[in-house]
């Protein structure tokens, strides 16, 4: 196997920044409540970036927004937790909420037009989110905002700030918009697909940067993204997503060389790539569950090519096959073992640590009878 | 600068454009209602001497084309010609109510704003909250309830069982709270709701989102951020209202006793007073355009996107 991907650079055996365990979220849209994230694990490490991947509606984004109770209510969390740096998201205080929000983990969202307010300089925002959070006056927060801007690589730092978002490009509002999120030193970043909007080279640009930003700076980012290719260029570690539960997690060169879960590789084969070009690309046929409905075994047996019977009703657990790569399928160690003629079966039982005072945790995807934490008020 | 002075020109002339197609359609207008306006006044039993006599003073035995060069002429001087009924000139007499009208109508404009801003903001930040309720029922009853009919319960509650404020008359600032507020009552229950659709819908973007997730408060996320952005389109909005109110209100005006456009517009228009009724439309029409033009030199200084697209 080679090893594109230098995964020593963070350790896995410390405190993670960011833990997700066992979280499921409810949203109560008016017509009964839907359950856009029912099972999601992960943990990201300072100096770590995860992608999350996977088709729209899988919850990536309701997900990456939970990390600083964004949405919250409408949104609840129905079991399960997460935590930032120790500190509870859940259960965080008014003050905790705020130290959390752009002090311990900043975000960046799709749109890097909409996301700067349009009626104020572009350098508003850093000297804001600066101001926020550290004691400096305007004057000094106004000189780290051009520190942080030219550390960002963004052109002529001055003028960029103190130019409005329209009069700058998609990739400076961008570099901009992730200023605004760094402006507290958090110690994670959440993207919300923050390359969808650009153009490619833009957008293998801003990679580059979050890239360097987790390695230089110990940052920790979580990267939402369709794009696979820019996940395997720049990512460590991959989540997939699939009907709002983590399906399989794993260094990224490990996923994309051999991944297990049957979902995985149908979202990889429904890439195109110049190696198979000529050949048809591989799609799911049929819907995904919808987040309103309950799953009872497998979220994706509906659509599974190798689904058995008992897919449908027996629920899979999330079990580490090989070092580091999970996966929630019962059927893996068959297959691959047909595949490999070796015997196969889960290498280690998931880590029984648990960070987070979990309340009510249901083990299973999509079970409805999980009791949830109050996802109390937005401060 | 430069984009301020070319917007400034631009629009001037538009508004000239839109003063001369309003005179237009005015002459056209009073021409086309069916009767001779000479024959009114004069009434019903006076000779014919005396038809031809008004008649020619009025102008309207002289050739159409006389008549409208004529009446433009005049405006651009600020010549409004006689009113029929007193014989004086109608500059002077719209002169000496233009201020109470003015006067009125900045005071129901203030006490519109006074009303919409704050409860159309509070509506909007918390959609489905306490306030956005209690705002959504005096809305439907504000805009329910016409003016006049709140100006005379105003008038019975304070003026004649309390006795806090005069009946009638336009002689002193207490004289104007009432018509001030009926008017203003009337007008902010609108606009409430214009400010409201426009902080829930500027609270949905990403921007807003984005302040929030950099630990913003929700007083500083609707102070600092949606409101400035809310307020634009509002302008506009607003200063229609103005116009509207300086055009005089009418019916106010007359229940009130209120000596201003409107009630002598209206008792122009009672007597066929031709010129005074010409007058006032074309000063509505002014008051209107003015207004409108204000608003979108403001919203071009405002605005940043418009500032540079220049």
């Amino acid at each position: 196997m080679t090893k594109k991907h230098t995964t020593e650079r963070y350790s896995t055996d410390d405190e993670p920044v960011l833990t997700i365990r066992k979280l499921g979220i409810e949203i109560d849209a008016g017509n009964g409540p839907i359950t856009p994230v029912r099972d999601v694990n992960l943990t990201v490490a300072a100096g770590e970036i995860h992608a999350l991947v996977g088709e729209s509606g899988a919850g990536k984004s309701v997900t990456a927004r939970s990390t600083l109770r964004l949405g919250m209510p409408p949104a609840r969390i129905l079991r399960g937790g997460l935590a930032v740096s120790g500190v509870d998201v859940g259960n965080a205080s008014a003050d905790e909420l705020r130290e959390l929000r752009g002090g311990r983990a900043g975000m960046v969202f799709q749109e890097p037009s909409g996301s700067l307010n349009p009626g104020r300089r572009a350098g508003i925002a850093v000297v804001e989110a600066i101001r926020l959070h550290t004691g400096l006056s305007r004057r000094q927060a106004w000189e780290r905002a051009l520190e942080l801007a030219a550390a960002l690589e963004l052109r002529d730092p001055e003028r960029s700030l103190r130019s409005y978002p329209h009069e700058l490009s998609g990739g400076m509002q961008q570099r901009v918009a992730i200023a605004a999120a760094l402006g507290g030193d958090p110690a994670l970043l959440v993207a919300d697909e923050p390359t969808t909007a650009l153009d490619a080279r833009v957008a293998e640009g801003l990679l580059e940067l979050l890239r360097r930003l987790a390695r230089e700076r110990g940052l920790a980012v979580l990267l939402v993204t369709h794009d696979l290719a820019g996940v395997a260029a720049y990512a460590d570690t991959v989540s997939v997503m699939y009907a709002g539960c983590v399906v399989e997690q794993a260094p990224a060169a490990r996923l994309f060389e051999a991944p297990l879960h049957p979902y995985t590789q149908n979202l990889l084969m429904a890439q195109p790539v110049p190696s198979r070009r000529g050949e048809a690309l591989w799609y799911t046929s049929g819907p995904a569950p919808e987040p309103h409905e309950s799953v009872g075994g497998c979220p994706y047996a509906a659509r599974c090519p190798i689904a058995e019977e008992s897919c449908a009703r027996i629920r899979p657990v999330f079990l580490e096959y090989r070092e580091r790569q999970r996966c929630a399928c019962t059927l893996v160690p068959k297959y691959v073992s047909a595949l490999l003629g070796e015997e196969w079966g889960p290498a280690l039982p998931l880590p029984a640590r648990e960070h987070v005072p979990l309340n009510g945790v249901s083990p299973n995807c999509g079970s409805p009878e999980g009791h949830g934490s109050p996802g109390g008020d937005d401060a | 600068m430069s984009y301020l002075v070319s917007l400034l020109l631009r629009r001037s002339a538009r508004t000239v454009v839109t003063l001369l197609l309003a005179a237009t359609a005015v002459f056209v207008m009073v021409r086309a209602v069916p009767g001779d306006a000479a024959a009114v006044v004069a009434g019903l039993d006076a000779p014919p001497e005396r038809v031809a006599e008004i008649r020619a003073r009025l102008g309207t035995d002289r050739p159409l084309y006389e008549q409208y060069v004529g009446w433009l002429g005049g405006l651009v001087v600020g010549d409004f010609g006689e009113s029929l009924v007193s014989g004086r000139s109608v500059r002077a007499e719209l002169a000496s109510r233009l201020p109470i009208t003015i006067t009125l109508a900045i005071a129901a404009f203030v006490v519109s704003l006074a009303i919409a801003l704050p409860l159309g903001v509070a509506s909007g930040a918390r959609p489905g909250g306490v306030v956005d309720r209690i705002g959504g029922v005096y809305s439907q009853l504000g805009i329910a309830i016409p003016s006049f009919w709140m100006g005379i319960l105003l008038l019975l509650a304070f003026s004649v069982r309390l006795r806090w404020f005069p009946l009638f008359g336009a002689e002193s600032v207490r004289h104007f709270v009432l018509p001030a507020l009926a008017l203003g009552i009337a007008r902010s229950a609108v606009l409430t709701r214009i400010v409201r659709g426009s902080v829930t819908a500027e609270m949905a973007r990403p921007y807003v989102a984005a302040a929030r997730a950099r630990g913003a408060g929700e007083l500083r996320v609707v102070v600092a951020h949606a409101l400035g952005n809310s307020l634009l389109p509002l302008i506009t909005v607003a200063a229609v209202q103005l116009g509207y109110l300086l055009g005089g209100a009418v019916i106010v005006e007359q229940v009130f006793s209120i000596p201003g456009v409107g009630r002598y517009v209206l008792t122009a228009i009672y007597q066929r007073d031709l010129p005074v009724v010409q007058a006032a439309a074309i000063v509505g029409a002014l008051c209107f355009s003015v207004a409108s033009l204000v608003a979108d030199v403001l919203a071009g200084i405002t605005n940043p996107k418009l500032r540079a697209s220049a």
